[in-house]
């Protein structure tokens, strides 16, 4: 593990997890991220940052049975840690502090 | 059509399970079947290209997952899902930058062409021994800038002291009415003691010595030309073959391997002995076309390394020449 640093790819994977609670899974962050950001994100993509966010200890997985639109084969669900709660409050608080220290209005590129 | 029915086709379901690790086949096979039904709205060719983007993606990882080197796998199958990745990564980088991967292709090519090109002619010429005992004992004569030697002379080289055998040739090429059809054949008419100064015997039958009648038309036939030309028949010692409308009796088959000079592949009696004081054999080649002819020469063993060349200028200066106006 480097450290606890999180890409930016983890973040939005972290974040995604966050977001669907109990139905946080490979193909449904998959198609959380693809909508949300509008790029074309692979489903092993999701699995590698899913695997290095539990190493890191930010998310924890179990078995669950699956349902019929998966012809009942079961599927690996996420949760956030505490760890990996604090990782999303330390992310947004950098960011907000960022935001800050930024000029207000729209980002443009300066003379 | 509801969710249930509306799965990717079973056979790209089975190959994909079969490039996943046993722990992860149903999660991965369970998430590309939502997957594709999420993709309902696409076309037909859109949805296939996102269901093998995923399936690669997951088979093919672009980091080494942890449960790829270790959870549930033993030694080789870790080392193997480690090969696969590296694999993947290779392709990717090459698709991704096709000018340099083409660029890169050529250079290895031609890098391995010319590589494997230069040890082919260095392990001939230099490391593999040619195809005859004592190859060091071997000696080419010719003329002077690769001329033809005449045959008048080579009674006088019969008799340099450090040379034990000589045998001399022409070569050529002849028509010939094979069993597998006619072709051409590289011919070589040799003088009877050609083989005995290579010192290689025959893999089936025997070859010509001096004591076959220079007049009689016979033939010796290379390996190679024996399997193309007759199939490789056992029956063909004893009987005649065609070469040129002539007949000859064929007495039997060298070895593979060997096929002096000029990659022959039949030798033919018609040059005279050196040694022979009886009238000179005719050999068609001569005739019918311009040919080269040369000799090998086999030296005596333990013979001082002088060489032949100072021994061969002693005896020509010694002796006059038969014909002063061509030799002055």
């Amino acid at each position: 593990m480097k450290g606890a640093h999180l890409g930016e790819f983890e973040e939005f994977v972290l974040l995604a997890v966050h977001g669907l609670a109990d139905e946080a899974y490979g193909s449904a962050v998959q198609r959380l991220l693809e909508r949300e950001t509008d790029r074309s994100v692979s489903l092993g993509a999701v699995y590698a940052a899913l695997d290095r966010l539990e190493v890191k200890g930010l998310l924890r997985s179990e078995e669950v049975a699956g349902t019929p639109t998966r012809g009942g084969r079961r599927r690996r669900q996420f949760r956030l840690t505490s760890p990996g709660a604090r990782a999303i409050d330390t992310v947004r608080a950098v960011r907000e502090r960022l935001y800050r220290a930024a000029p207000t209005g729209p980002a443009r590129t300066r003379p | 059509m509801t969710a249930e029915r509306d799965r990717p086709p079973a056979r790209w379901l089975a190959l994909v399970r079969a490039l996943l690790p046993a722990a992860r086949r149903d999660e991965v096979e369970g998430d590309l079947m939502e997957g594709w039904q999420a993709r309902a709205d696409l076309s037909r060719v859109q949805r296939a290209w996102a269901f093998w983007r995923d399936a690669v993606s997951v088979a093919v990882p672009r980091r080494r997952p942890h449960h790829a080197t270790h959870q549930g796998r033993s030694r080789f199958g870790a080392f193997a899902a480690s090969f696969v990745h590296d694999i993947g990564a290779a392709g990717r980088l090459l698709v991704r930058r096709p000018a340099f991967s083409v660029l890169t292709i050529a250079t290895l090519a031609i890098g391995m062409a010319s590589a494997t090109a230069v040890f082919a002619i260095t392990d001939r010429v230099l490391f593999q021994p040619l195809p005859f005992p004592e190859p060091e004992r071997l000696v080419a004569l010719s003329g002077v800038n690769g001329q033809e030697i005449q045959e008048g002379r080579l009674k006088r080289y019969a008799n340099l002291r450090e040379l034990w055998s000589l045998g001399a040739y022409y070569t050529g090429s002849m028509n010939v009415g094979a069993t597998e059809g006619p072709g051409r054949a590289r011919v070589a008419s040799v003088s009877p003691d050609f083989f005995a100064v290579f010192g290689v015997h025959p893999t089936a039958g025997r070859v010509l010595t001096p004591d076959d009648d220079p007049e009689n038309a016979l033939a010796v036939v290379a390996f190679d030309a024996w399997h193309r030309l007759y199939g490789g028949r056992a029956s063909l010692i004893g009987q005649n073959i065609r070469l040129n409308s002539r007949s000859y009796l064929v007495l039997g088959v060298m070895p593979r391997g060997f096929r002096f000079p000029d990659a022959t592949d039949i030798w033919i009696s018609g040059m005279a002995d050196a040694q022979a004081s009886g009238p000179r054999g005719s050999s068609p080649l001569r005739k019918s076309w311009r040919a080269s002819r040369q000799e090998g020469r086999r030296r005596k063993p333990q013979q001082p390394s002088r060489g032949p060349t100072s021994d061969a200028t002693r005896v020509l200066n010694r002796r006059p020449p038969p014909y002063p106006c061509r030799n002055s």
